[in-house]
């Protein structure tokens, strides 16, 4: 399965389906796992493209310092090598971040974007409840065990009753049974780095229509409802009964907002 | 995506992950994606390398006559385009079939097969689906032929109503025709067989799950093979990669540690 190559930094990807292409960016901690129903589903479609983010899966674990842009120029680099225009981006916690940063930075290669988790706020001082997370997910990367450390950050996005159901407890093991390929110094390298950039200057410079979605359950939807405000061209979107990783607790809704809102963007192929 | 092409039928697949290969035969009426949890899963270990049988997801819709022996030779053809030496070997239902014929003729390939359903004959009913696919076509039975393999609960619940939809959204989407489903049933059931079972020499395990009209067959084919293993799910169906993936993937990692061919989780280069 291929790899990219930005800067000496490899970035594996899955490809599936073949059409127009849809971009899939996963959060920190997981990797491409997250989109398994999407992948399936949306390759009926479109050429579907799935990288993990350097520090996960099997890009790989940087252990230097690097920069947010740094993250972005893999994906590009990703885009480059599968010669991808007009995409549909799907991203999810730091993967909506990474789809507004490319929005933004290559526009005629994103057409449009459906993003969850989307808290594009950065805070200086530390002080934001978010900051604070951040911070306690680096303490507990660099203080203590590296499978206690992912586990509690796998299972923070997803509600009590996902995570107690076996369907739940089967994919969180099956992401838990790659632990032994990460690299615990390399990941907070990554928290730091999307932590010194500000998203909200760019979000008014967006032209690509997104349609930003809060699950229920996500502590951070309020925040996403406020990054759709500052888009030029966004609506924002709530699906009841899950948390934030809403496309794997609710496919069938998930993928009902993705379908209506490409349909009305003119942007779903015909069969 | 990858194609390959064997006397002039292309026959469609996808690949993910690295390692030792591993081959998923899908069960009609479905495509590579039903296995899609277990690809997610085994890809950790694995070269997973699912294929689209003649007739399903991308591969050519063939409405010629043809028999499980093509769909085999369509197999080989993958594992050769891919380089493949040795494999662990998958298959539901007539994937299942397959398994049992490529794990009798091909030995040296498929070093431990799993062979799920594995009905050993034809079934006496499969003559009905094969009229349904032609009379009320793709969009008239593929709905039906999908809720028949998975349990009432299961195609019920949100989850299985969204896995059976997606399933129907690319029949459509794809251009699957009913008679290019109906000529695959028709290769499902074109032999009997168990005369040559008892000389299968690859470690086999059978997966039935409990409510799967398979079962009786499933049965007979793990006691006309030596040493093969036979497991089955509770409560679940003919589908029960779909409906049960935590259970149906402990068997295959139990039956492949039991082999020695479940590799350790490595970091990668």
């Amino acid at each position: 399965m291929p790899y990219s190559i930005n800067n000496g930094v490899k970035t594996y990807y899955e490809v599936a389906g073949e059409g127009p292409p849809m971009v899939m960016l996963h959060g920190s901690t997981w990797d491409h796992t997250l989109w398994l129903y999407q992948m399936a589903h949306f390759s009926t479609w479109f050429r579907c493209i799935a990288p993990d983010v350097r520090c996960f899966g099997r890009s790989d674990k940087v252990t230097t310092a690097f920069t947010y842009q740094d993250v972005v120029a893999d994906l590009i680099g990703v885009l480059e090598q599968e010669d991808v225009k007009g995409a549909i981006l799907l991203g999810g916690s730091l993967g909506s971040r990474l789809s507004v940063s490319l929005a933004h930075a290559a526009p005629d290669r994103i057409a449009a974007a459906v993003v969850y988790g989307a808290n594009t706020q950065a805070s200086p001082d530390g002080k934001s409840d978010a900051d604070k997370r951040r911070l306690e997910r680096i303490r507990r990367y660099r203080e203590g065990d590296l499978g206690e450390a992912y586990k509690w950050q796998l299972t923070r996005g997803l509600t009590d009753d996902f995570k107690a159901s076996p369907l739940g407890q089967y994919i969180v093991e099956m992401v838990m049974e790659k632990v032994p390929w990460l690299n615990g110094p390399a990941i907070p390298n990554l928290y730091e780095a999307a932590s010194k950039n500000d998203l909200q200057p760019l979000l008014r410079e967006i032209q690509a229509p997104f349609l930003v979605v809060s699950g229920e359950h996500d502590n951070s939807l309020e925040l996403a409802r406020d990054t759709a405000r500052r888009l030029a061209n966004a609506r924002h979107t709530v699906l009841k009964d899950t948390g934030q990783h809403c496309g794997l607790e609710n496919p069938a809704g998930f993928d009902a907002l993705v379908i209506e809102f490409l349909s009305e963007q003119g942007l779903m192929p015909k069969a | 995506m990858p194609y390959v092409t064997r006397d002039g039928v292309r026959t469609h697949y996808v690949t993910a992950g690295e390692g030792p290969a591993f081959v998923f035969l899908h069960p009609l009426p479905f495509d590579h994606t039903v296995y899609s949890y277990q690809l997610s899963h085994f890809s950790t270990w694995f070269k997973c390398i699912a294929i689209d049988f003649r007739g399903f997801g991308r591969s050519d819709a063939v409405t010629t006559k043809y028999g499980l022996g093509d769909l085999c030779d369509d197999v080989l053809a993958v594992c050769t385009a891919e380089g493949v030496k040795e494999a662990v070997l998958l298959g539901t239902s007539i994937g299942s079939k397959a398994v049992l014929q490529l794990g009798l003729d091909r030995p040296d390939l498929f070093k431990a097969v799993i062979a799920v359903g594995a009905g050993n004959k034809p079934a006496k009913d499969h003559g009905q689906r094969v009229e349904a696919y032609r009379t009320e076509g793709r969009d008239g039975f593929h709905p039906k032929h999908l809720a028949s393999v998975v349990t009432d609960e299961f195609a019920a619940s949100p989850l299985g109503a969204y896995l059976l939809g997606t399933m129907l959204e690319r029949g459509r989407a794809l251009g699957m025709s009913g008679e290019a489903m109906a000529r695959s049933v028709g290769a499902a059931h074109d032999r009997d067989l168990r005369p040559r079972l008892p000389s299968m020499s690859v470690p086999l395990l059978v997966i039935n799950g409990e409510h799967d009209n398979s079962l009786p067959g499933g049965t007979e084919t793990a006691k006309l093979v030596a040493n093969a293993r036979h497991e089955i799910l509770a409560d679940r169906g003919h589908a029960c990669c779909l409906e049960d993936p935590a259970g149906f993937d402990a068997l295959v990692i139990d039956f492949l540690t039991q082999h020695a061919m479940m590799p350790k989780t490595a970091s990668p280069a």
